[in-house]
């Protein structure tokens, strides 16, 4: 597996007296000036310098080394260099995927929707340790969602529930959410008995989960971007920062589960369109392995991120890097149109 | 007297009448209004004057070079504090002048540290000198002396910051063309206030290396998009950094805004070009405003405003709408760029460190920030650190020193 994903990220050719193009395999457009919107009878295409019939358009990424030419030499050489043909998707081939999404989601809110009951109890207990098994019960339900950036707007803020923004930052007095809880019950000595409220706040939101779920519409090309947005939310927002109870490899682990599924739903979209999907399952494959052997190492349950030996963290967050290298590829392949072309300013 | 005050005394008699043989190649003239943007690089031998009506390294062409250094007051008594910062503004003084020592008791600790060697070259060396609002509390008594508008950087929507990495009483902002002048600047500065001052946070910056095509392009950030190019210039700059003689003893000064803007930089390198420059409205290569082809090229949004050329939501569109009602409020931005090592993701730690001087924060930069809550990218960055300080007015004379107009008895 690993030498098929090495074979076609190595390629490198000679394209001219000492010139060398690196291709990505693939990957969107990036060399300005080769795409154009052409409003003829077979709509949006790809074309550039050179350029074959539309049919056979490479579109592709280079680099030139050494090659001495001119910007519009690299743009020449990155058309001709090896690539996979992009047919812009329908939008409506979106629509299964995002039902079977959609689907998944309102069940994992379902059971977040019990959690959040339970930990509501356990709270009520006064029993730290039960209150904080059932907070990471709860906080696994939610990151599972795989709601990435934003996408359930402000009650997906007040659910997870960050400090930054609060004008007394972890010391406001309106903060609530998962972190806020969490913060109560790792950090703060109180009884779990004062974090009550905040366990009733959230049951509140949770229990709008669903029919926001339902409701919010999703675009085909936010879709395919949420492939990579869950990891890149649980990179920025669960481990770059220390966190006091399990929830940096935790949620790692969640999120690599949340993106299965929505790979897993986009995988008819991807056959045949690069080798993406080939990419992402080898990592997502090979973390899931690594998070597994840390839990066993760790007595069965995910450790802090503090606690991790030197050699797990770097494995860790070198192969959640490695995944998410592979996971952006995924958007590239899914494109419904050509980007637009940007309209000149005139006068 | 306090041993600080009199070694430190000692030690300037040592440096005294210092000053660089040779012919010293003055910069003054690109502090000027009509300095290009971009410095040429100068000789170790550069010099900006730093007494004047306004503190040098606010409007003049920045060198690539940057240290902030924040400072919490400890002195123990209003007097000290004042002795403090004006033995800060005399190191200062010295250092951006340049000068020779020589050791005359080898018993003693050297006059200076030698990071240098004998002679310290000016390399173009600015040290502004900056007030947060804590230090116009209760402690010292300065509570009336405050200047009108100063107040605490407040939180805004999505920012996370920490406060070991903002605010502060005083910030120093030191700027020089080479590394190695900054930190022998620095440790020339603590040594005769260690009892008054203690760091609080510092953050070192530089600016991306002048690679054309022009002279006046604006340089990169780190997410590869130019920055500062829209700057306000000539008598409109003027007018809108300083404050007039209306602001009393805050006259000749201006409000500096830090930001310390993490990016999310290797998550930004996953997001494709036309996203990125959506988000920016500009494009990445030359800096043209979308749909143009020259960095400097009026956006024109009044043919755009449905935003079908810069999305409604681009980052220099919200910035500056250029429109008559927002042109009072414009800024001079004075960013850096900033690396520092790697955070507990194993993610490298980069960003921009913003830095804007206004007349008026709550007019200006407060005034843009809330136009820009919620812009698309707000998801590629963090603000983790900075602050609000003023900026008084430079020092008069040779026996002045910064901050005499608002601190003095």
């Amino acid at each position: 597996m690993l030498g098929a994903v090495v074979g076609t990220l190595g390629l490198s050719r000679a394209i001219g007296a000492g010139a060398f193009v690196l291709a990505a395999v693939a990957a969107t457009l990036l060399v300005a000036g080769l795409v154009r919107h052409d409003g003829g009878a077979g709509g949006a295409r790809f074309v550039g310098p050179g350029a074959r019939p539309a049919a056979a358009q490479r579109v592709t990424q280079a680099r030139v080394y050494d090659s001495g030419g001119s910007a519009a030499a690299v743009a020449a050489a990155a058309s001709g260099a090896t690539g996979g043909s992009l047919t812009p998707l329908a939008a409506s081939a979106f629509a299964r995927p995002i039902a079977a999404y959609r689907a998944y989601a309102r069940r994992e809110a379902r059971l977040l929707a019990v959690r959040a009951d339970a930990l509501g109890a356990a709270l009520a207990s006064g029993d730290r340790a039960r209150a904080r098994r059932a907070w990471q019960r709860a906080d696994s339900a939610f990151a599972r969602v795989g709601a990435a950036y934003g996408a359930l707007g402000p009650l997906g803020a007040a659910i997870d529930g960050g400090a930054g923004g609060l004008p007394g930052g972890v010391r406001d007095p309106h903060w609530s959410g998962l972190r806020r809880i969490e913060r109560g019950l790792w950090v703060q000595h109180g009884s779990p008995r004062a974090l009550v409220p905040q366990g009733r706040a959230l049951r509140r939101d949770v229990a709008r989960l669903r029919a926001t779920l339902a409701g919010a519409p999703i675009a085909p090309l936010d879709y395919a971007t949420r492939a990579h947005e869950i990891l890149e939310d649980v990179q920025r927002d669960r481990l770059a920062a220390p966190t006091p109870s399990d929830a940096g490899v935790r949620a790692t682990a969640d999120g690599v589960a949340a993106t299965d599924v929505v790979l897993a739903t986009l995988a008819p979209l991807l056959a045949g369109r690069g080798d993406a999907q080939a990419r992402s399952r080898f990592w997502l494959r090979r973390l899931s392995a690594t998070l597994r052997r840390i839990r066993a190492a760790h007595g069965g349950a995910y450790p802090t991120t503090a606690t991790l030996s030197r050699r797990e963290r770097e494995r860790l967050l070198g192969q959640l890097g490695a995944t998410l290298e592979a996971l952006r590829g995924i958007p590239g392949e899914l494109e419904t149109q050509p980007p637009a072309a940007i309209p000149r300013i005139a006068g | 007297m306090s041993l600080d005050r009199r070694s430190f005394l000692r030690r300037s008699a040592a440096l005294g009448a210092a000053g660089l043989a040779g012919a010293v190649a003055g910069v003054e003239a690109a502090s000027g209004d009509d300095a290009p943007e971009a410095v040429p690089a100068h000789g170790l031998d550069a010099r900006v004057a730093f007494a004047g009506a306004h503190q040098a390294g606010v409007v003049g062409a920045p060198s690539d070079q940057l240290s902030l250094v924040a400072l919490d007051a400890i002195a123990p008594s209003a007097g000290e504090l004042v002795t403090g910062v004006q033995q800060l503004s005399a190191q200062a003084r010295l250092l951006t002048h340049g000068y020779r020592f020589a050791v005359r008791e080898l018993s003693d600790p050297p006059p200076d540290s030698g990071v240098l060697g004998t002679t310290v070259a000016p390399d173009a060396l600015t040290i502004a000198l900056g007030f947060g609002a804590s230090l116009f509390d209760g402690r010292y008594g300065l509570a009336a002396r405050k200047p009108a508008g100063l107040t605490r950087m407040p939180r805004f929507p999505d920012d996370a910051i920490d406060d070991a990495r903002a605010h502060g009483d005083l910030l120093l902002t030191l700027n020089a063309q080479r590394r190695d002048t900054l930190v022998h600047a620095l440790r020339e500065l603590l040594r005769p206030v260690r009892g008054a001052f203690a760091i609080r946070w510092t953050l070192d910056g530089f600016l991306a290396a002048d690679r054309g095509p022009s002279p006046g392009s604006a340089r990169r950030n780190l997410f590869g998009f130019r920055d500062g190019t829209a700057n306000p210039a000539g008598a409109e700059r003027e007018r809108l950094v300083w404050l007039g003689p209306e602001a009393g003893a805050a006259a000749g000064g201006t409000f500096q805004v830090v930001r310390t803007i993490r990016m999310h930089t290797e998550f930004w390198d996953r997001v494709g070009l036309s996203e990125q420059q959506g988000m920016i409205g500009r494009t990445r290569d030359s800096g043209a405003p979308l749909g143009g082809d020259r960095e400097l090229q009026d956006p024109r949004y009044d043919l755009d405003p449905k935003g079908r050329r810069i999305p409604l939501d681009a980052h220099i569109r919200l910035a500056n709408p250029r429109t008559k009602a927002t042109a009072d409020q414009r800024i001079l931005r004075r960013s850096f760029n900033y690396h520092r090592g790697v955070d507990a993701a194993g993610g490298l730690d980069q960003g921009l460190l913003f830095i804007a001087y206004n007349a008026s924060v709550q007019r200006q930069f407060e005034a843009i920030q809330r136009r820009l809550a919620g812009e698309p990218m707000t998801d590629y960055v963090t603000p983790v650190g900075g602050g609000y300080y003023f900026l008084p007015r430079g020092a008069r004379g040779a026996g002045d020193w910064v901050g005499s107009t608002l601190l003095a008895a």
